[in-house]
């Protein structure tokens, strides 16, 4: 569904992102090791381990990102929230 | 609501090896009508892309994955495509596994919104994957 952001919306999606931007890179890092001609199985595995695990990081970012695009996000990640308890929520996590 | 289509190839990839669906890295590629996906298509390579100045990551981020009951589930976060600036129109959202690189990036899902959509400064799209992004049983 298609909507628009306040500026405080787009902010605070803007600090998500730079949360999630760490987690992402460790994720390129490991991908790499996915990819390299000369890893091991082993190897593979372990950085397949690693990634699911760095996934699981990205998760509440990217479902509080949702939150603030969308009701309905909002509703399917925090239905015990108000717009405003969530909002709150969202700023003690980028802080 | 957007119209699922499927790639004929995957089946195969996903048979045969090619996916990971744990930890593999999932993408969205968006095209015109012009350039519409079909079925016959199976990496991204096949694809013309639009450009994707001024819009945000497209990379997915998977919630979950793994069987219940003999039925595989995958699920991935509500993804926000977000404009910093105008965008490109498109009206075909594609999902490619952006990890394996034989065959490179291959084809998952496509999507046809219905007509086609422009984001303009700070407009958004989220893509609602629901319960289950996909099943296999």
């Amino acid at each position: 569904m298609k909507g628009k952001f306040t500026v405080d919306e787009a902010n605070l999606f803007k600090a998500l992102e730079a949360k999630k931007a760490p987690i992402q890179a460790k994720l390129d890092e490991l991908k790499g090791v996915i990819k390299s001609d000369d890893s091991t199985n082993k190897m593979v595995r372990q950085a397949r381990a690693e990634i699911v695990e760095a996934q699981k990081g990205l998760v509440p970012y990217a479902e509080m990102q949702a939150g603030l695009a969308s009701t309905e996000s909002r509703d399917k990640y925090f239905p015990d929230l108000s717009k405003n308890a969530f909002i709150k929520s969202v700023e003690e996590a980028v802080k | 609501m957007a119209a699922y289509g499927k790639f004929n190839q995957t089946v195969e990839d996903w048979m045969e090896g090619v996916y990971t669906s744990s930890s593999d890295q999932f993408t969205v590629a968006l095209t015109t009508q012009a350039n519409a996906p079909v079925a016959t298509n199976s990496v991204l390579g096949d694809l013309t892309e639009i450009s994707y100045t001024n819009l945000s990551s497209r990379n997915i981020t998977t919630s979950s994955s793994g069987q219940s009951s003999g039925t595989f589930t995958q699920l991935f976060t509500d993804l926000v495509l977000t404009a910093s600036g105008a965008v490109a129109t498109f009206r075909h959202v594609v999902v490619y596994n952006n990890t394996p690189t034989s065959p490179a990036d291959p084809l998952l899902a496509r999507y046809d919104f219905g007509s086609d959509l422009t984001l303009a400064d700070g407009e958004t799209l989220t893509i609602d994957w629901t319960t289950s992004s996909w099943t296999v049983a």
